[in-house]
């Protein structure tokens, strides 16, 4: 009998492909093809079996989830299963029918990312012009009545507009802001550098960012996700490994976050060979990290332990070479020295945002 | 920004994020929105149920029918639970 937590959310990676080309993403930089997707028929099922085991929410995500043409018959698969379905959208050739149908359909809620407050940044961040495309969707969002959830990656080279960016949220009728300092995962790894803030950036925003939840409470709500690498706690990544929520990616490898296939050394199973309940209850990937048993010191006796879940493995496999270490977002961690250097690195970088821009390292997408 | 109480003679719907559903697993009333689950107990099951568009006073007196429990008692307690529901953007409040 398995004594596995339940799992509340579902990430359903649908494809890798995608119109932007974010130097920020938390992708890894092996992307998937077109042609080792899964079907629609694949999808369907681990959406049903999601469903089954009982996860309420799913999220569809990718890569640019509307570059696949069955996300309006997944939206209504996931709605008769009696999924709450978000879609997580670059917003790039969304177009006011198509949202309509998947309206339609059963879609409960849509997430725009934004890259900047105005569209010249903006679309430099994204590697394409998208900034108007996204500011008119958001209104077509609002205009059917949908909730909209706008989410900004903040890093160096856009936190200067952060007020600006709350403004343009509460300006386009957001139901909810996601100010999130960017995760050192995938290509933001490789952009460390260039995306790292300085302590004084991560100071002014921290205040920035508390008074407009402050003055926004009851209107427009605002998650802001702390800069780890400028911390002493490391966040509760995902809530603990395997403990509430999982992903599919696009080639229907099962993770318990969207990062881990990354981590070297670790074999994650497929939809294609195994049921979903099999695979979060009862492998031995989703079965490595979980609970407290596998911790080394100092988490092990930590009292901390059971709150931070001794932070994230990917992260820790990311600096340390070894997933199983503490990770170095804690002050405690015996490697906080790697992670104390790159941040020390990024700040001495005198140039200007200008000529660090031409400097990042774009996102290669896979061919459609 | 201070939001205003809410009165007895206001509307509370649940708002156009917000999904009820029935959770298999708990055995409860799962209320749902953009990355946000509530696995709703007893009492806070009857106050959403009632988010329907009537008065404030009068899911109070529905309330006190059924759970035969005199209303002075029950107003402050219904109140508060909006009042976060609203907080949380769950709940949409017409006078």
């Amino acid at each position: 009998m398995s004594t596995a937590p339940r799992s509340f959310a579902l990430l359903a990676e649908l494809t890798h492909r995608c119109p932007l080309r974010c130097p920020y993403c938390s992708n890894g930089l092996q992307l998937t093809g077109k042609s080792s997707e899964l079907s629609t028929a694949e999808w369907s099922r681990t959406l049903r079996e999601a469903a089954a085991m009982g996860v309420l929410h799913v999220f569809f995500s990718g890569g640019e989830p509307l570059l696949r043409a069955d996300l309006g018959e997944l939206v209504q698969v996931a709605r008769q299963a009696g999924l709450y379905s978000n879609l997580i959208t670059s917003a790039y050739g969304l177009n006011r029918q198509r949202l309509a149908d998947l309206k339609k359909r059963g879609l409960d809620s849509v997430q725009i990312s934004i890259q900047a407050a105005e569209a010249a940044l903006a679309d430099t961040i994204a590697g394409t012009e998208a900034h108007a495309r996204k500011l008119a969707a958001a209104g077509w969002v609002r205009e059917l009545g949908l909730p909209l959830t706008v989410n900004v990656v903040l890093h160096r080279e856009n936190l200067a507009q952060l007020e600006a960016l709350i403004a343009l949220a509460e300006r386009l009728g957001a139901q909810r802001l996601e100010l999130a300092n960017v995760q050192f995962y995938g290509w933001a790894f490789a952009n460390r550098q260039l995306l790292l803030p300085t302590a004084e950036q991560v100071k002014w925003a921290d205040g920035v960012a508390a008074a407009a939840r402050e003055r926004l409470k009851g209107t427009m709500e605002i998650l802001y996700v702390l800069p780890d690498y400028h911390g002493d706690r490391p966040k509760p990544c995902m809530q603990g490994w395997g403990a509430r929520q999982l992903t599919v990616d696009p080639e229907g490898r099962v993770l318990p976050c969207p990062t881990a296939g990354a981590i070297p050394g670790m074999r994650f199973e497929s939809i294609r060979d195994k049921p979903l309940d099999w695979i979060w209850a009862e492998s031995e990937a989703f079965n490595r990290f979980r609970g407290t048993g596998w911790m080394p010191e100092p988490c092990k006796s930590c009292d901390q332990r059971t709150i931070d879940h001794g932070g994230c493995r990917c992260q820790a496999a990311l600096l340390t070479g070894d997933p199983a270490r503490t990770d170095p977002a804690c002050a405690l961690s015996p490697d906080r020295e790697v992670l104390v250097k790159l941040v020390r690195e990024a700040a001495a970088d005198p140039e200007p945002t200008e000529s660090r821009l031409h400097a990042l390292r774009y996102r290669v997408n896979p061919a459609s | 920004m201070t939001v205003a109480a809410i009165r007895l003679q206001d509307r509370p719907r649940l708002s156009s994020k917000a999904r009820l559903r029935p959770d298999g697993p708990s055995g409860k009333l799962a209320l749902l929105s953009p990355e946000n689950i509530m696995l709703l107990n007893a009492t806070g099951a009857a106050i959403v149920e009632l988010c329907d568009g009537r008065s404030v006073a009068e899911m109070v007196s529905a309330l006190a029918l059924r759970f035969s429990a005199p209303p002075e008692r029950l107003q402050a307690e219904v109140i508060g639970y909006l009042a976060r529901l609203r907080e949380k953007g769950l709940l949409e409040v017409a006078a």
